[in-house]
């Protein structure tokens, strides 16, 4: 037998113990027999997945301080040992021909390469000169402790609120969602439920393409006879239509009306849960200050406000026919099944994101269809830890760590304290949210431009921002603007930065995400970054010491010590020089510390230690009378819920108003802020596709990913082409009122648009659609509407 | 690639037409199914290869979907 045919055979064996796995259930324990590879110059260590926030667990496989072998986790629960297309060639990120190598700067128009230390001098005096206009700008892809760190060194050193995250962009509408709703964000349930529920609604959203692991997880089910009822309710067929049982295409940005309409259904049948609504539930309207709190209103009241919505009169608004808005209601109508929803993108990128999203909550608390294993409503996220850092951390311009907020007094002391900085170090102003934060970057000092200096870590804005023409590219133009980029390939963001960091990526620094279901995970360094590039966390240190080592008093605390003081064995380390930033884990610090905050909203975390032995534990975690520690599955439910009272069955415990209810909201459905029209007659929606991550800085330099979908195009409807005289291939002119770009066109190529409409996947970035989409955003959550704007196409002159 | 562990579902339990089709494919060893899971070791030459060979098992007629268990690629240095 020749190498080649014993490592096929060695695969064989991994594949027939996960499939024995999945196929007949068999015990876990029976699965993990099988060997990653008997190659005994493999070192196998888990990780986390690098790219969505499904959370999936792999093995990495490191031979001579390289990548190279990926296995699916088969102690992983998220992933029950599978990977999807991406996951499969997540190892191959690391080594993109172009990576990032040495600090560079723009000197005379062209990036030259300078020291690490004079790269973090001119961080720290841009900061000094203007520490108000000094912002930070990262993403869900942050790990934990480097959320964290940023976080720290905003809040507690620089002493204002100017930091945000790209997850503004992908999922603050969820989070304005379920603070309305329970007063505390995060789903209540977690992937369990999709082992349980008897129906999945899919709102807006196409797991097939965007979450497969968790998708095939679904149709598993369906393999082993189990029946499931899958709804796809969109504004264009896709992969997951094609699996769904009911498929209802609506007109883009109606999905308020039809929640309404099965709503209406509910109270007006009498078919929604009397008993639960009376027991945990209280009514909510907006308020004229339009607030996240509203106004409360009683039953008779909310049924008032839902009566227009009849089933004849929501077809009429979103094209959906009456009887399948009655088939959705008889489903939420009975106690005999269970319901799970799940949405992303399609409800969070809208002017109306708060508003959908509190809406379905409504319609799952209305009915009773929460709470129990396979009854939930569930927003999914895009990126590995949008969740865990963004989220939880809070690096946002109106967030602390732990939830707390820094419009309220008693969290700023509790931030305070725990940060053992002195009173009143905590600014009480909220920064400026995304779009506005770049907005002023993108504005001259005297016309009201305040912010001069951002450093973007572990995200692409230049491709990201909604209608980069007006946000992100005067910027560059403009003299007293500095923009900082800390990358590991040469995005669109970093070539037109001023700065650029070379960072670490993924496996080659220790790191902690949080996924999409509450689950915090942990992993450690397994190979070197290539050249100078450095972690994340270590450039946030080390720049908070250069700004103390220049006489900055916010990087002291109240016993003059360092920010980030870290002490072994009674001695500082100074963790600021990279030569000695790994004597000690600096994540385990960082994260040991964040965790205090943890308790304060009852999202309790274990100690760091205890993420190193498991494969991501969901919280609130907590310590059992025998020392070991506990997971929570499903929130809010008695038996699961370490904090609900015994007896009390349900019990919101994060309520805002103190009653443990959540609240059911009524949200008129409002006309879109742009609406195809004689001049622009189209819908443009922009999205992803199952190849490509986000803005394709990793995968377009992966080449496998590259050439299964080497571009953008834009898919076109059969009907529409045939009216505008557009082929198949042929390349089209897009337009809106902000811009114009040249596409191929795709006639119902993997996704199906209906007539009307037009769909243009993002990760191109010779092809920035974002140039061409609409920066209104949702009142609340303040995140952009990247789905819906007005269009029209033509064949190129 | 070359050497992947995929676990491919079936449309039905035990599908002998799909069993069969993949048997003559020589990049494939097909093993043992329970019941619609069927675990398959592929090796191919390049890791474009394999992704194109795994967008064609896709597409095959009774197969619902492709999982990847386990990737080996430290032979292939296509493009690194």
């Amino acid at each position: 037998m020749n190498r080649r045919e014993m490592l096929k055979g060695v695969a064989l064996a991994a594949a027939t113990a996960a499939a024995a796995r999945l196929g007949i259930a068999r015990e876990e324990r029976e699965a993990e027999a099988a060997p990653p590879t008997n190659d005994p110059t493999i070192k196998w260590d888990k990780a986390p997945c690098r790219f969505c926030g499904t959370g999936c667990h792999v093995q990495v496989g490191v031979r001579g301080g390289k990548v190279v072998a990926i296995q699916g986790d088969q102690k992983a629960e998220v992933n029950k040992g599978l990977l999807c297309v991406k996951g499969y060639h997540v190892g191959l990120a690391l080594y993109g021909s172009d990576r990032l190598r040495q600090p560079l700067l723009r000197k005379n128009g062209k990036l030259t390469p300078i020291s690490w230390d004079e790269a973090i001098d001119i961080i720290a005096k841009r900061a000094l000169k203007n520490p108000a206009g000094f912002a930070i700008y990262g993403s869900g892809q942050w790990t934990i402790p480097e959320g964290y760190a940023a976080t720290k060194l905003v809040k507690a050193g620089l002493g204002h609120n100017q930091i945000e995250a790209n997850a503004r962009l992908c999922m603050s509408s969820a989070v304005t969602g379920f603070m309305a709703t329970y007063g505390v964000d995060e789903p209540a349930g977690c992937y369990d439920d999709l082992d349980k529920c008897d129906v999945v609604i899919f709102w807006g959203n196409n797991p097939a393409e965007m979450h497969p692991v968790l998708f095939s997880r679904i149709i598993d089910r369906r393999t082993r006879g189990e029946k499931i009822t899958l709804i796809d309710l969109g504004t264009r067929r896709t992969r997951t239509s094609g699996f769904s049982d009911h498929v209802l295409t609506f007109k883009p940005h109606t999905d308020l009306a039809i929640a309404n309409g099965i709503a209406h259904l509910l109270v007006e049948r009498g078919t929604y849960d009397k008993d639960f609504v009376t027991k945990y539930c209280s009514f909510r309207h907006p308020d004229d200050a339009k607030t996240l709190n509203g106004k409360a209103i009683s039953f008779e009241e909310y049924k008032r406000a839902l009566a227009s919505y009849t089933p004849e009169a929501v077809e009429k608004i979103s094209g959906v026919p009456a009887k399948d808005i009655r088939m959705l209601a008889d489903l939420f109508g009975r106690r005999d099944i269970r319901i799970t929803s799940l949405w992303c993108m399609g409800f969070n990128q809208h002017t109306r994101g708060t508003a959908i999203n509190s809406l379905v909550h409504g319609i799952h608390l209305l009915s009773g269809h929460f709470g129990k294993p396979g009854d939930a409503p569930t927003s999914l996220t895009g990126q590995p830890s949008a969740c865990g850092t963004v989220r939880e951390v809070g690096t946002l311009c109106h967030l602390l760590p732990g939830g707390l907020a820094v419009a309220n007094a008693a969290d700023r002391k509790e931030a305070e304290h725990v940060w053992h900085v002195p009173e009143g170090r905590v600014s009480d102003k909220a920064g400026y949210h995304t779009v506005e934060m770049w907005r002023r970057f993108s504005t001259p000092k005297d016309k009201g431009g305040d912010i001069d200096t951002i450093w973007v870590q572990t995200t692409n804005p230049a491709q990201s921002l909604p209608n980069v023409h007006a946000l992100f590219e005067p910027s560059r133009k403009l003299e007293d603007k500095f923009l900082i980029v800390s990358d590991v390939y040469p995005s669109a963001s970093a070539r037109a930065a001023d700065l650029v960091l070379p960072s670490a990526l993924w496996v080659e620094k220790n790191g902690m995400f949080g996924n999409s279901e509450r689950r915090t995970q942990q992993w450690f360094k397994m190979v070197d970054p290539p050249g100078e590039a450095r972690e994340d966390l270590w450039q946030l240190i080390a720049v908070a010491r250069r700004l103390h080592d220049l006489g900055f008093s916010g990087m002291k605390d109240k016993d003059g010590h360092f920010l980030f003081h870290v002490e072994k064995d009674g001695k500082e380390i100074p963790v600021w020089e990279y030569r000695r930033f790994h004597e000690v884990n600096v994540d385990e610090r960082m994260f040991d510390e964040y965790r205090k905050f943890s308790t304060h909203h009852r999202k309790d975390l274990a100690p760091y230690s205890e993420y190193v032995k498991a494969r991501g534990l969901r919280w609130p975690v907590v310590a059992q009378p025998d020392g070991t520690w506990r997971e929570t599955r499903f929130r809010f439910s008695e038996g699961d819920d370490p904090y609900v009272k015994k007896g009390a069955g349900i019990q919101f415990y994060q309520s805002y108003t103190k009653d443990d209810r959540a609240q059911i909201w009524f949200h008129p459905y409002e006309a879109p802020p742009e609406a195809p029209d004689a001049e622009f007659p189209l819908w443009l929606c922009t999205g992803r596709v199952i190849e490509h991550w986000h803005t394709g800085t990793l995968t377009m330099r992966i080449p496998q990913l590259h050439r299964a979908m080497p571009q953008a195009y834009v898919e076109v409807n059969r009907e529409d082409a045939r009216r505008l005289g557009i082929n198949d291939g042929e390349i089209v002119t897009i337009e809106t009122r902000r811009g114009r770009m040249d596409l191929p066109a795709w006639i119902d190529g993997r996704g199906s648009p209906p007539p009307g409409s037009i769909f243009v996947p993002f990760f191109d970035e010779r092809r920035l659609i974002n140039e061409l989409t609409l920066e209104a955003h949702d009142p609340f959550s303040k995140q952009p509407d990247y789905k819906k704007c007005a269009a029209r196409l033509k064949r190129r002159a | 690639m070359p050497i992947a562990a995929l676990v491919l579902t079936l449309d039905r339990p035990s599908s002998k037409d799909v069993r069969a089709h993949l048997a003559k494919d020589d990049r494939l060893l097909v093993g043992r199914a329970f019941g619609a899971r069927l675990p398959v070791a592929a090796s191919t030459m390049t890791a474009r290869d394999g992704t194109e060979l795994i967008e064609e098992l896709v597409a095959l007629p009774g197969i619902v979907a492709v999982d990847i268990v386990a990737i080996d690629f430290s032979e292939d240095e296509e493009e690194r």
